[in-house]
């Protein structure tokens, strides 16, 4: 009998990137390392699982851009291409590093794990990533939830209240559309809660959300679970919180199990190490970027890499695997001295860190599942099913707060990304007057609002903010949120002096292609 | 409307403007003609073509022309500058810390100031921060710099709700309001003082129903669940545990 629950929950996501207009676009390679490194041998660890009969259960958040991007026809054919060029590049690779076997062993490793990958999405998932998902949910292996419609953090839309409510409605409705059932969870973009949003979030359907440690210890009236109960809210929406050990056991860049010394260090990378010639046609001479063949560990606090060596690191998994589940089970052994209910403790991470930033992470979770799956005391369940075992809760209103770095919204709102909140703010207010003033839009009229509709919510994506915070990839955030305000307002325009260029309009409908079903209605 | 009539419009606009400004005082008039010459520049597609003036050094303070941007704000191709509506967002950042962007058009300034009439001389724009309490509103100015347009606000307590109204303080101290923005309440910084226990059974469809949760009375401790977080003035020692973010760069 378990005492206890252990909540994996992944969160996939990434901005809407899609440029038909560029051959090169090296923003598009966000999606394809992440299918390459972290959703195609997610996908790998379910079927795994699955065929070893394993009761384990994950939640897991597909948000409607990254579904966007999965189910897109020029995306998944370029993809293709890519990952032929990266396989002939492993190849090459296989080939010239013979003569070291400290080399070889990882060129080998690439190799095998890049052809069995091209073979699986081919042949077994047929390129079809988001159905491959879809099917193990529909098995039960998986439960599968939707967030915001680009991502945006809800609480810094609170002042247009009707672009919160459009965020929450598209999202629901592009997973039903999807996969042909009503989202239970609702993953909040950066665990970002306020309590304003939590009517809309039950009008939107949500069953319930995750919010950071802080936003239940804090919440009103104290939780006497504290982190370790879901509550509801006064609009009937139950909130789980993150766990703060699990957390830092995983995610912290210094002290957690992806910093240790035996994993794949990430920076080092032969589309910078290796001769422009020796990358072709994989790398750009003239932007060198990486290829995901790297064959250094992290070794220390030095500039000094040595090689790779998976063996060695794959040992370290199974510590850190066996590490994670004893303390969770000594978490789980003190809590229910307290408890008058099992406690869930739940783990949430960004699905991205396993298998890209910590190239180890796949098979770590996978270790974990299956020693999990070994733990008569432990159970690893999904958000719903605890709810569905454990209905009674403590009424509470979670605080605001953010998972963000320091808690609140200091990442999404600094000197370096405040100027686009009055930019956000009055285009955002323009077109809802604009969609509340145009009754019964037929025709191009319609088309351009629903544009325009896009339009503001790709410019209200906090990826842009985040990297433009962290100045990674910032011009090019930069570029995105201008892009697409300026879309918003020529659309506005067009529409208020009825000069629509339908020209025009379909070269925005062909490049920000995305919620196919959007109906200006969703904001009312 | 269509851009022809708009045009004619804001002409029309623009013409009664200046017969104000024209019976307006010579200082008014320093300030509001090259700001009309500019507005109406902006309006129809021109570039502005008058650098506004320094006042000369009177004794008293008055609204100082806005210096021209050190660092312009990092925008690539056309966002507008402004546009052309009242409006005041207040956003909280933190616990400590409020963020004001605000948009006031020149002709709401103009027409307060003509309002004032003498009275406008001397005036200092100002953010007058409200901490909303039931039945009063405490409040503080924050004195702005001219032509600012945002504004980082410090509060002391965290869980308070707040909101902000930038307006004209004249030398005697009155206070005109230009824009008011939203109220909105900074996240608490510590657990609720409040201890009360109210259990229900969730159901489909948000529906609860009362029930008696069989609990024990024992609680699991806040410490040792929560991240330390900072005491109140010192966000940046926050806690911890690490958050998304903080983990190796996105991209």
């Amino acid at each position: 009998m378990a005492r206890g629950s252990i909540a994996l929950v992944l969160h996939a996501h990434l901005p809407f990137v899609r440029h038909p207009e560029s051959t090169t676009s090296l923003e598009e390679r966000w999606l394809f390392e992440a299918i390459a490194e972290t959703y195609l041998p997610l996908l790998d660890v379910l079927e795994a699982l699955e065929h070893d009969r394993l009761d384990v259960r994950l939640t897991v958040s597909i948000s409607p851009t990254l579904l966007a991007m999965l189910t897109d026809r020029l995306l998944r054919a370029r993809y293709l291409v890519h990952l032929d060029a990266l396989v002939q590049l492993s190849e090459r690779e296989e080939r010239r590093t013979r003569p070291e076997p400290r080399w070889h062993r990882c060129a080998e490793l690439y190799l095998r794990r890049l052809t069995r990958a091209r073979s699986r999405l081919l042949d077994h998932w047929h390129q079809d990533v988001a159905g491959a998902f879809r099917a193990f949910q529909e098995r039960g292996r998986v439960e599968l939830f939707t967030t915001a419609a680009t991502h945006a953090v809800l609480p810094l839309l609170a002042t247009t209240p009707e672009w919160v409510r459009a965020q929450i409605a598209l999202g629901m409705a592009e997973y039903r559309r999807y996969f042909g059932r009503p989202s239970a969870g609702f993953w909040l973009p950066e665990c970002a809660f306020d309590p304003e949003l939590d009517t809309e979030l039950a009008r939107g359907g949500a069953r319930w959300v995750v919010v950071d440690t802080h936003g239940l210890t804090h919440a009103t009236p104290q939780p006497v679970y504290g982190a370790y109960a879901p509550v509801v809210t006064p609009a009937g929406v139950a909130a789980f919180a993150r766990d703060p050990d699990s957390a830092t056991q995983v995610w912290s860049a210094e002290a957690g199990y992806p910093a240790d010394p035996w994993y794949r260090d990430f920076h080092r990378d032969i589309g910078f190490d290796l001769p422009a010639a020796a990358l072709h046609p994989l790398v750009p001479e003239e932007h060198r970027s990486p290829t995901g063949l790297k064959y250094h560990r992290i070794t220390g606090d030095t500039p000094h890499k040595d090689a790779y060596d998976p063996e060695r690191a794959a040992e370290r998994v199974a510590v850190h695997a066996t590490h994670f589940v004893e303390a969770r089970r000594a978490q789980v052994d003190w809590l229910c001295r307290t408890m008058d209910r099992p406690p869930v403790v739940v783990c949430p991470y960004d699905a991205e860190l396993f298998g890209h930033w910590w190239y180890e992470g796949v098979d770590w979770l996978e270790a974990v599942l299956r020693r999990l799956a070994a733990a008569p005391d432990l159970d690893a369940t999904t958000l719903s099913a605890d709810l569905d075992r454990h209905p009674v809760l403590q009424r509470a209103m979670p605080a605001a707060s953010t998972w963000g770095a320091r808690g609140y919204h200091a990442v999404w709102l600094n000197p370096e990304n405040e100027w686009i909140y009055p930019h956000l703010h009055a285009t955002a207010e323009r077109l809802a007057r604009l969609c509340r003033t145009s009754r019964h839009p037929v025709g191009p009229v319609a088309r351009a609002l629903c544009q325009a509709v896009r339009e503001i919510l790709l410019a209200q994506a906090s990826d842009w903010a985040f990297m433009m915070a962290r100045r990674t990839s910032a011009e090019y955030a930069t570029r995105r949120t201008v892009d697409h305000l300026r879309s918003c307002q020529r659309l506005c325009d067009a529409v208020e002096g009825r000069t629509i260029d339908e020209s025009a309009l379909a070269v925005l409908e062909e490049r920000d292609a995305l919620f196919p079903a959007l109906d200006p209605r969703v904001l009312d | 409307m269509g851009s022809t009539n708009r045009a004619g419009t804001v002409s029309t606009a623009l013409e009664l403007l200046r017969d104000l400004v024209e019976t307006a005082g010579r200082r008014l008039q320093e300030h509001l003609v090259p700001l009309l010459e500019n507005l109406q520049a902006l309006i129809l597609g021109r570039s502005a073509s008058r650098q506004l003036p320094v006042p000369e050094d009177v004794g008293a303070p008055t609204w100082k022309a806005p210096e021209p941007a050190a660092a312009p704000p990092p925008v690539h191709g056309e966002l507008p500058r402004a546009y052309g509506q009242s409006r005041a967002v207040l956003m909280a950042r933190d616990p400590w810390w409020l963020f004001a962007h605000w948009e006031v058009p020149p002709v709401r300034r103009v027409e307060v100031l003509r309002a004032l009439g003498a009275e406008g001389e001397g005036t200092r724009e100002v953010l007058r921060v409200y901490e909303v309490v039931a039945d009063s509103s405490a409040s503080w100015d924050v004195d702005l710099e001219a032509g600012a347009e945002r504004a980082d606000i410090h509060v002391e307590r965290p869980g308070r709700s707040y909101r902000v109204e930038v307006g004209l303080r004249t030398a005697a101290g009155r206070f005109v309001c230009l824009v008011t923005s939203n109220q909105v309440t900074a996240p608490p910084a510590e657990p609720s003082r409040d201890t009360t226990v109210h259990w229900v059974t969730l159901g489909q469809n948000h529906r609860t129903a009362e029930s008696t949760g069989d609990w024990s009375g024992r609680r699991v401790a806040a410490s040792a669940t929560a991240t330390a977080l900072a005491p109140a003035g010192e966000p940046d020692a926050i806690g911890s545990t690490p958050r998304a973010s903080d983990a190796l760069p996105l991209r």
